[in-house]
């Protein structure tokens, strides 16, 4: 039986797609009490999201992020019966969490100012594009954007045409763990005072965190960064490398003399080791292109898998790239998300694509129960946790007050 | 002034180098946690890494440093050795949370293994992150940023399908791995409210990465077979979705539904080919002959600026962006108004903005960022204050060079 530091917390998780979502899985993993209230106003698009049409769709519905929820209801927040629905559940909640945006927030009654008074402990965390305060706060944006305003964007990209390419999408599952964090903080400082209080959390801000260095460079050098690429301020080699196989490549990284050493025996080219081209980084750097040509050289010849393994017992930082389905087939990857403990009987290890990868050894939580179809729990959930006679529950549920 | 900081109190000690665990403990400090920074007599490497304000830059003007070091206090300490060992462990009983970016097998080398320390302060939150995690098939490979984006799946998404892949810039996996372990040293933290006892949290950044990123295409994978290959300037297939030139850089045309698709076509004057058959199906249009369709808007995009196109935009609820280059969002009016941008000053006393906290916290505000340490600067207070020892036992190690 998992053991769950959350345990005896309630949350209230008004949220769509990915970041609250994300969020409120990970504190669901964790023992939280989650419930989760979906609307026709506002339908998490996930659920119907067009990329996964077909027989596919049902699958993706129960298995995305939205897991480990004690209570899966719709409300029509915009119905005045409704939103008075979701005020009583707000009284019992100690978290709510709102990832809509603050026009919504505001239209809807969902703002800290309208919560506040119904539960003055509350901890309210709400996850925004551009935050609640500022002269842009009612801009609209997605996760995948984010990095374009954040300035992240603009260091993804080719150096040899000056080209940009998109960066990775991972504005969303960053939030999901900084949101997850703050609230965490937010229930720590609960837990010692009783206080609730109001997190504002702004993608733009969160993203724009990851790339301090890149801020400092425009300051301290007075000039736009340029593109990197692959390579790497002190490091040399650093890159990736074709090898063997379609589409195959392998990364290296080499900082110190003592992985160069490494490498060179790894290549079984001793007599590069004290090579005036490459004796020192700095050299290396300076070398870089003739560098780059040698490794390209021995990979191209490799296995990934077996190039990486040699590389590795020489002390030289290496892996492949995968694509998602490496990652996934990968043994360390299995291996590590096997230690996910799984309470629903609905599903197997064998089955489950990730686990917790925070790894907590004494209480490390566990996949409770996996997505439920949109409103799943509404008959179950209003006539035993609010009291609602089941008959008056089918008859809101007619009149789409809970939709 | 009494601190109304959620981790005021708690005390941290960092060990290792770099990045991962320097951006987790900074994250610690920035909520008011007392971190307590062990670095080697040399220096971290970060120290070595640049960006440098100008030719008479010394380790204290280190741009990367600076950022993610701001909210600690420093102390050298050599723990190679066994006098360095022993006063590691007379610091451990004194603290609350130890983050570090140790291999496995360089724990055991040091001693300092969480069995190792346990006993010492079973209170202790000991968390680990490093690229692969502490156990499983790889818990002992090297690995620096860009191998966590390589063996998660991230870089293999990054770049041209005719080119070479690119990893997430700026090293940006380590600092995934340093914003896992924030939260889960919370959740540690959480749970030892309950019976004053820590745990050990391991964090690997490639399994945060697979976990968090990938989820969908993973499920895609499994059910299909796709594998998601590069886009180069397009995120996905569905149209647009994608970054393309404007009058002065770049425009994110990222995320679209049709309702956003029809009011942009709307906003170019709804041109003669926008009517036709063939540029009716985004799915069409993206999957077959997006370059056809980029090169039809890219003339009208080229007449106006990104802060026109912005703004004629978001007017009409589209959500996209431009692509800001790094000035632009340092200087944007958004980031400024919400106090954003927090300043520390390097060795020579000047001034740097650098990105502020992950979240506004409306009653326990994160700290206002303070000066990062200078080598060795907090030896006297945490060894002769903390640790007790006297002046000629301090003599005696520094003069051995341990500190």
């Amino acid at each position: 039986m998992g053991d769950f530091p959350l345990a005896g917390l309630r949350v209230v998780e008004i949220s769509q797609v990915w970041a609250g979502p994300q969020l409120c899985s990970s504190l669901g993993d964790m023992g939280a009490e989650v419930i989760r209230i979906e609307s026709v106003f506002g339908t998490d698009f996930g659920r119907f999201s067009k990329a996964h049409r077909g027989p596919l769709r049902q699958f993706l519905e129960l298995h995305r992020h939205p897991r480990s929820r004690d209570h899966y209801i719709s409300i029509n927040l915009g119905n005045p019966e409704g939103n008075a629905l979701f005020r009583e559940i707000v009284r019992t909640a100690d978290v709510f969490v709102c990832n809509i945006a603050p026009r919504a927030m505001e239209k809807l009654k969902l703002t800290y100012a309208h919560v506040r008074p119904l539960r003055p402990d509350i901890v309210m965390a709400t996850i925004s594009a551009a935050g609640l305060t500022g002269p842009r706060k009612d801009l609209v944006g997605y996760g995948p954007s984010v990095n374009a305003v954040a300035g992240s964007d603009s260091l993804v990209g080719y150096p040899e045409t000056g080209e940009l390419m998109t960066s990775f999408w991972d504005p969303d599952p960053v939030m999901g763990v900084a949101g997850a964090y703050a609230v965490l903080m937010g229930i720590y400082h609960r837990q010692a005072t009783g206080e609730g209080q109001l997190i504002d959390l702004s993608f733009f801000e969160v993203l724009t965190g990851l790339i301090g260095e890149a801020m400092l460079e425009y300051q301290m050098w007075g000039k736009l960064p340029a593109l990197r690429g692959n390579t790497h301020p002190v490091m040399a080699p650093h890159g990736v490398y074709g090898s063997d196989g379609e589409d195959a490549w392998i990364s290296i990284a080499v900082r110190t003399d003592e992985e160069w050493r490494g490498m060179c025996k790894a290549f079984q080219r001793p007599e590069l080791v004290d090579d005036p081209r490459f004796r020192t980084f700095e050299l290396r750097r300076k070398n870089r292109k003739a560098l780059d040509a040698l490794i390209q050289e021995w990979s191209r010849q490799r296995q990934p898998d077996d190039a990486v393994k040699l590389l590795q017992e020489h002390g030289v930082a290496a892996a492949r790239v995968m694509s998602v389905g490496d990652a996934y087939l990968d043994p360390h990857d299995a291996y590590r998300r096997a230690n996910i403990e799984i309470l629903d009987p609905t599903i197997t290890k064998d089955q489950i694509t990730y686990g917790i990868p925070w790894r907590l050894n004494r209480t490390p939580g566990a996949l409770r129960r996996m997505g439920q179809p949109y409103g799943q729990d509404n008959l179950r959930f209003f006539s035993t946790m609010l009291g609602i006679p089941e008959a008056r529950v089918q008859e809101m549920m007619q009149r789409e007050v809970l939709k | 002034m009494p601190s109304t900081q959620v981790l005021h109190g708690i005390r941290v000690l960092e060990l290792g180098d770099f990045i991962s665990a320097a951006y987790c403990a900074r994250l610690l400090g920035d909520y008011g946690a007392e971190v307590i920074k062990v670095e080697p007599p040399s220096g971290d490497s970060a120290r070595r890494h640049g960006p440098f304000p100008a030719k008479d830059a010394s380790p204290e003007d280190s741009g990367l440093f600076l950022y993610l070091n701001a909210n600690k206090k420093g102390v050298t300490l050599d723990i190679t050795r066994p006098q360095g060992r022993k006063l590691v462990r007379t610091l451990i009983p004194k603290c609350d949370v130890l983050v570090h970016n140790y291999l496995p097998r360089e724990l055991e080398r040091l001693g300092l293994r969480y069995e190792d320390v346990k006993a010492l302060n079973p209170r202790l939150v000991f968390t680990s992150v490093t690229v692969f995690g502490q156990d499983g098939p790889y818990a002992n490979y090297k690995g620096y940023a860009i191998n966590a984006t390589a063996a998660s799946a991230t870089t293999h998404r990054i770049g041209k399908a005719e080119s070479y892949p690119l990893a997430m810039p700026y090293d940006r996996g380590d600092f995934w791995g340093g914003l896992n372990g924030a939260p889960a040293t919370m959740l540690a933290l959480i749970a030892r409210r309950r019976d004053g006892k820590g745990q050990h949290v391991d964090i690997s950044a490639v399994e945060a990465m697979n976990t968090f990123n990938n989820g969908m295409e993973t499920i895609v994978y499994l059910e299909s077979g796709a594998i998601p290959s590069r886009r180069g300037h397009r995120v996905q297939n569905l149209y647009p979705y994608a970054i393309l030139p404007c009058k002065d850089g770049y425009f994110a045309l990222i995320i679209a539904n049709q309702h956003h698709w029809d009011r942009f076509v709307e906003l170019m004057g709804s041109p003669a080919w926008s009517k036709e058959e063939r540029y009716l199906d985004r799915y069409k249009m993206g999957y077959e002959y997006p370059d056809e369709v980029d090169a039809l808007i890219k003339p009208w995009l080229a007449k106006y600026t990104k802060a026109e196109l912005w703004e004629m935009c978001q007017s009409r609820g589209i959500p996209w962006h431009p692509v800001q280059r790094v000035d632009e969002t340092l200087r944007w009016d958004h980031l400024k108004a919400r106090g954003y941008w927090q300043q520390v000053k390097d060795g020579h006393g000047r001034p740097w903005s650098v990105p502020g906290p992950v979240a506004q916290m409306g009653r326990t505000p994160p700290q206002r960022f303070t000066d990062p340490p200078r080598l060795g600067q907090h030896n006297q207070e945490i060894f002769g204050g903390l640790l007790r020892l006297s002046k000629s036992r301090m003599a005696t190690l520094k003069k051995a060079g341990v500190i």
